[in-house]
């Protein structure tokens, strides 16, 4: 009886302590993460996903105008480029137009026109450039395009003397609000 | 009588223990407080660049006595933006076994998918962990959070027998 | 009161999380090079014919005009027109006079100086001068041919006459 008593007893033992090891390897849950029941095995986790309003515009190339002819008694044959420059845009928003502007205006009897192509579903138009900023692009909506033209017409008037090298202005184009 | 008696509490112990040797374990190993994965910024020319997380990390046990696996669903209301996750599971010697499914794409009120499967019901295999690789993208044509809201997800991961 | 206060929650909120709308530029540099221009047309060819005197006198000069274009961007007041023939007229005849001229008289566009009736030959010569830049057309030329008894007669020839613009 008491040999019985002894193996039971024994036998407890044994059984409590494997119990007792099992309930120590379960760690508390870490902070920050949702809790929830101890039966279920799911585990959840907030994700927000944010998406600013994204303008990006790029420019590729220099671009170099000569004025080398013209016609007899008609004036001096305007220089124009196209394909030395192109610029990529990339927005999200809607409503947008890109004005282009000069840092310094040309010595009297040159001028300078740009004609931008524009992106899908927008209206361009060509203009004359000068120190104040003009609307080249209107009508811009959502768009991720490359390699638009750049289109430049420099006119001269006789009144435009022979500038050796040429004449350097930066023209800069900015995407915003309409 | 005494048998009897001796008998009955050896039989609750044994199959209270039986329970406790079966316990499965599935945590957040690292992380898994709420993210936020900003799109802010593109080439131009080209799409916005996704943002990306990776600071999750799930740790598992899959003491279920059958092959076990994980699968992930999302409750987002009014989502606007896409979202993607995968599970990343390193080499872990003999642990970590399982099959990593492609990237998901989690989209409100999808079924269950699976994330991980195969795990083993036996040791080592079938303990491991993983990261949670998070990819958030949109498209110019999906505007941006000033017209639509930030989405809002709630993932749920949930670990069970295949 | 707790609608107004709702409501003024809402839209601080919302004012929160409005993104001001952002504007992105780029520049590049644009070169415009003016080279010194100078280009002149004449107009059409011209054709003389001595064939009548009156007796007693010379033969009759034959005139006969056309008209130039132009256009110069040179603008230090310089620029100058000068003109040459081919051949010698005073060479030409069969007579033994030597002295078949053929000279030309150059209207000036504006802001030149006509040097008037110039007897050409080999040689260039001044036609317009002081002239700034200016772009005109339909500009008058006026030849005249004049022969004496001496000159002979002659085929007819022709005679380029070059015109430059120097600047």
């Amino acid at each position: 009886m008491r040999r019985i008593q002894a193996t039971y007893w024994l036998t407890f033992a044994w059984i409590a302590l494997f119990m007792r090891i099992s309930a120590a390897q379960t760690p508390p849950p870490l902070p920050g993460a949702i809790q929830l029941a101890a039966s279920t095995m799911t585990l959840s986790q907030s994700i927000t996903v944010s998406v600013q309003q994204i303008n990006e515009l790029s420019i590729s190339g220099d671009v170099n105008l000569v004025v080398t002819t013209s016609t007899p008694g008609s004036g001096l044959l305007p220089a124009v480029d196209g394909a030395s420059a192109t610029y990529s845009l990339t927005t999200n928003d809607q409503g947008k137009k890109i004005v282009g502007s000069l840092d310094a205006s040309f010595s009297p009897g040159i001028s300078l026109f740009l004609l931008l192509e524009g992106p899908l579903g927008s209206t361009s138009s060509q203009q004359l450039l000068s120190a104040s900023p003009i609307d080249l692009v209107t009508a811009i909506g959502y768009s991720a395009e490359s390699d638009l033209t750049l289109t430049y017409t420099a006119n001269a008037t006789v009144d435009a003397a022979p500038n050796g090298a040429g004449e350097f202005r930066t023209v800069t184009l900015t995407l915003m609000d309409n | 009588m005494n048998h009897l008696r001796y008998s009955t509490l050896l039989l609750i112990l044994f199959v209270a223990f039986r329970q406790d040797a079966l316990a499965q374990e599935f945590r957040f190993n690292a992380g898994g407080g709420p993210i936020t994965l900003a799109v802010q910024s593109a080439i131009a020319g080209s799409e916005p660049t996704d943002a990306t997380d990776s600071s999750t990390q799930l740790y598992w046990d899959a003491n279920f006595g059958v092959p076990t696996k994980i699968t992930v669903s999302t409750v987002s209301i009014n989502q606007s933006f896409r979202l993607y996750v995968r599970l990343n599971v390193p080499s872990q010697g003999l642990g970590g076994q399982g099959i990593v499914q492609p990237e998901i794409e989690l989209i409100h009120n999808m079924a269950d998918t699976d994330l991980f499967t195969d795990i083993p019901s036996t040791l080592p295999g079938r303990q491991g962990f993983g990261t949670l690789i998070y990819r958030a993208a949109a498209t110019v044509a999906e505007g941006n959070s000033n017209e639509h809201l930030d989405d809002v997800h709630i993932v749920t991961y949930t670990f069970l027998a295949q | 009161m707790k609608l107004f206060k709702s409501v003024a929650l809402l839209a601080v909120l919302f004012m929160g999380m409005v993104q001001v709308a952002s504007a992105q530029s780029d520049n590049h540099v644009v070169s415009v090079e003016i080279q010194a221009i100078n280009e002149i047309a004449i107009a059409g060819d011209v054709s003389l014919t001595i064939s009548a005197a009156t007796a007693g006198s010379a033969p009759t000069p034959a005139t006969a005009g056309t008209t130039y274009a132009i256009t110069t961007n040179d603008s230090g007041g310089t620029t100058r027109i000068t003109a040459s023939t081919s051949v010698a007229p005073a060479s030409l005849g069969d007579g033994p006079g030597n002295d078949l001229a053929l000279s030309v008289s150059a209207a000036a566009p504006t802001g030149g100086t006509s040097s008037g009736s110039v007897t050409l030959g080999t040689v260039a010569q001044n036609v317009v001068t002081a002239m700034a830049a200016v772009s005109e057309s339909e500009v008058a030329l006026s030849y005249t041919l004049t022969a004496t008894a001496a000159t002979g007669q002659l085929a007819s020839t022709d005679i380029t006459v070059t015109y430059t613009i120097i600047n």
